[in-house]
């Protein structure tokens, strides 16, 4: 019944139908289109999505809409040409704070690190390394205090297995199912005892 | 205890609504012939919209709009209307509206009842009745307590009637996206990454098309899942734009959307 009540009145094959009168292009009421129609033939058009996001700062979690330009193809690459505050998102109803707001300048920015940075101990510059490097570093330096450090054993005897000498930070980016991830690899598997979360940095 | 949440809604401006659509007759030379009709059409509208206003100062509203009009007083309004046309139209549709002027009464009211009720009608009687009807359902919609809120519904929560074109308005540093209704005008909120027709959400199936000029605030939004269309107001870009005028202003905007092969989700009145 709903839909018989809204159904359009003037059916869909006369939507921007095209007849002739006196020779020019009009419309179903019989206004003169030649010139509108001459401005489409003018006109440039720009196709952008929408990608709802949170931003990364703080811990409050805000929503955003990234407005990205580019029809997708392969041979375009898609470049952010607006970013705003999400205004269905529950947390922040639109609204963002004076960082947030100017998160496009975070993306589209040339002094924005776009790769490793190593110093190396003592050194007094930084070197461009591969994300394998990253990697390799950081689980040797993790697995060595670990093993120097890890508590197996409290002062009474109870087996506690505890890291206290590596700290854990989440970011407010991260999702149920990453806090779920962090939790049983650095504190089930690694024992790490100070994970924390970004509002009580 | 019933509560009903609305949110806020815009005073109906019909006078803003004339200027504006003057106002853009001068700027876009290519739909400057039917921007001067139109305005000329709202100007009628606005004072069906007050005599409205002055026979009832509130409005209560328990079933369907659209059931509840006043059809006998829109009846009278008709003729005025056809005159509007018969002066200011093209001279097919002013020929067409002339031939409705030996109706009767009943005959004028049965027309509206049936453009109310959503039947079809030829181009010239649906733009005829539509344009007689949106001042009463408007001044309905407008001062009673119906809700307005998000529903996820892509239908007005008033009268069941299509979005004619999204707006969006300033929420904190973004937009807030409004759907505007065809029929009873009302605004209400709807969600942004969202199809009103099918329902779809996957952002990479909405896209939006805008002229290539930042000070651009109208686009077109569409869904490559239903080949559905609305154009969209920003009013954060044009703190001027009156959505109902600035929509029928972009025709090119349809013109190239049909031309993509979208088609619109629902056509104005004046059939764009």
């Amino acid at each position: 019944l709903l839909l018989e009540m809204t159904a359009m009145a003037v059916s869909r094959r006369d939507f921007l139908k095209v007849s002739t009168v006196g020779g020019v292009a009009a419309s179903v009421l019989g206004f003169d289109l030649s010139a509108a129609h001459a401005e489409v033939r003018e006109m440039k058009i720009a196709r952008t999505t929408e990608t709802r996001s949170t931003c990364p700062y703080c811990a409050v979690g805000c929503g955003i809409i990234i407005h990205t330009l580019g029809d997708k193809s392969g041979n375009v690459k898609p470049a952010i040409v607006h970013i705003e505050g999400d205004a269905d998102h529950p947390t922040n109803r639109g609204a963002l704070c004076s960082k947030g707001i100017t998160l496009k300048q975070d993306v589209i920015n040339d002094r924005r690190l776009t790769t490793v940075k190593y110093r190396a101990p003592g050194s007094d510059h930084w070197e461009d390394k591969s994300w394998d490097f990253a990697i390799d570093r950081i689980a040797h330096l993790l697995k060595q205090t670990r093993d120097e450090k890890l508590i197996v054993t409290d002062a009474q005897g109870h087996t506690v297995n505890a890291l206290t000498a590596v700290g854990v930070i989440g970011g407010c980016t991260d999702t149920n199912e990453i806090n779920y991830l962090l939790v049983k690899a650095f504190r089930a598997g690694l024992g790490i005892v100070p994970m924390e979360q970004q509002a009580r940095i | 205890l019933h509560l009903t949440q609305i949110a806020l809604k815009r005073k109906p401006d019909w006078p803003k609504r004339v200027a504006r659509a003057e106002e853009l007759a001068e700027r876009y030379s290519w739909e400057r012939e039917v921007l001067r009709f139109y305005s000329r059409v709202l100007e009628l509208q606005g004072e069906l919209y007050e005599k409205a206003r002055a026979a009832s100062e509130s409005a209560t509203l328990d079933q369907n709009l659209r059931t509840v009009l006043d059809f006998s007083a829109a009846a009278k309004d008709l003729l005025r209307m056809i005159a509007v046309v018969e002066r200011h139209g093209p001279a097919a549709m002013a020929e067409a509206a002339a031939e409705m002027k030996s109706s009767g009464a009943a005959k004028s009211e049965q027309l509206l009842r049936a453009c109310a009720a959503g039947e079809t009608l030829s181009p010239v009687e649906y733009f005829l009745a539509l344009t007689v009807l949106q001042p009463y359902a408007e001044r309905i919609s407008y001062a009673s307590a119906a809700s307005n809120t998000d529903s996820g519904r892509g239908l007005c929560p008033v009268c069941d009637g299509k979005p004619l074109v999204s707006v969006l308005r300033p929420e904190g540093d973004g937009a807030k996206r409004w759907l505007l209704c065809s029929f009873c005008l009302m605004e209400w909120e709807f969600r942004r990454i969202l199809c009103p027709y099918c329902g779809e959400q996957d952002n990479d199936k909405l896209p939006l098309f805008k002229p290539a000029v930042d000070t651009s605030a109208i686009s077109v939004h569409a869904c490559t899942t239903c080949r559905r269309y609305l154009k969209a107001i920003d009013t954060t870009v044009d703190g001027h734009a009156v959505p109902m005028v600035d929509e029928v202003a972009a025709g090119p905007l349809d013109m190239w959307g049909v031309g993509e092969g979208f088609q619109k989700l629902q056509p104005n009145l004046l059939g764009f």
